[in-house]
């Protein structure tokens, strides 16, 4: 929404997102999408290279893009273990929107 | 490759996301505003939907209200000096670990980075204003209208001011 108030206004705009969904589904300017854990677009802590090639992904994407909703996959690949960032990026309590729906949360997993 | 949007999530969230967030199909009505200038001439701000705010300086985002009103988040809007070092930021925003974020910004809001591609010429310059929002803005959602009639203008008309012409916008 402020993509689209900010580019109607003349400004370009460039989204990093890892949830691509929503922004697919909704409609964009220009986004870069990123395989990521949430909280980390832009890259790992303390790895400055791979926030550096993402930001040079992204500034690509704002620069090249000829229409709306251009969005880009990324390539690039987080480095952190899988099993681990699953939970690294959640918060330790759970937010007060989960804990008020979580019955029906743990209703929605998928049965083995 | 297809970015895997619930990569990260667990299965019962991804599916409860799927079903319970549904954002207006609006594909039609996107806006564009080409570069009119290349890059490297160009000003540049960084807005994130992090929930971020100087810490000691100005007040958090109100995440304890949202608490007690699960289905309401703060629509307020921060803004926070391009310049400002790794350690002087702090998160407030209930639905993800803001730790990585409060030690390196620069996960989520690379001001320090986009003073390196400043330096390298692969940006014009980077505005001295950069902004924070509260990304969640209530459920089902999406509640937008806040923004649209109070962050969303008074971040442009700052932007406009100090001759933004491109935005990296980073969600959270």
């Amino acid at each position: 929404m402020l993509a689209r108030m900010f580019e109607a206004a003349g400004i370009t705009t460039i989204l990093v997102t890892m949830a691509p969904y929503w922004a697919e589904q909704h409609g964009v300017p220009r986004a870069l999408a990123v395989e990521f854990p949430f909280a980390h677009p832009i890259g790992p802590i303390d790895d400055v290279p791979l926030q550096l090639r993402v930001l040079h992904e992204a500034l690509g994407v704002l620069e090249g893009a000829t229409g709306p909703n251009t969005v880009v996959h990324s390539e690039l690949v987080w480095p952190g273990d899988e099993r681990e960032w699953r939970r690294a990026w959640q918060p330790s309590d759970a937010a007060p929107l989960i804990g008020k729906y979580m019955d029906e949360i743990r209703a929605m997993r998928p049965q083995q | 490759m297809t970015v895997d949007s619930f990569r990260w999530m667990p299965p019962s969230l991804s599916a409860w996301l799927r079903k319970t967030w549904v954002l207006p199909d609006e594909r039609d009505s996107v806006p564009f505003a080409p570069l009119r200038k290349p890059l490297r001439e160009a000003r540049v701000a960084a807005i994130t939907t992090g929930g971020l705010y100087l810490h000691g300086e100005q007040a958090p985002f109100d995440i304890e209200r949202e608490k007690g009103d699960p289905e309401w988040g703060d629509p307020s809007h921060r803004v926070i000096p391009s310049d400002t070092p790794p350690g002087r930021i702090a998160v407030s925003h209930s639905h993800y670990n803001p730790a990585d974020i409060e030690q390196d910004h620069n996960v989520l809001f690379p001001l320090q980075r986009l003073a390196e591609l400043r330096e390298e010429s692969a940006i014009g310059s980077l505005a001295p204003s950069a902004y924070s929002v509260m990304g969640y803005q209530g459920h089902p959602g999406p509640f937008w209208e806040p923004w649209r009639e109070g962050a969303g203008p008074a971040i442009l008309a700052q932007m406009q001011a100090e001759g933004v012409e491109a935005a990296l916008l980073t969600p959270a």
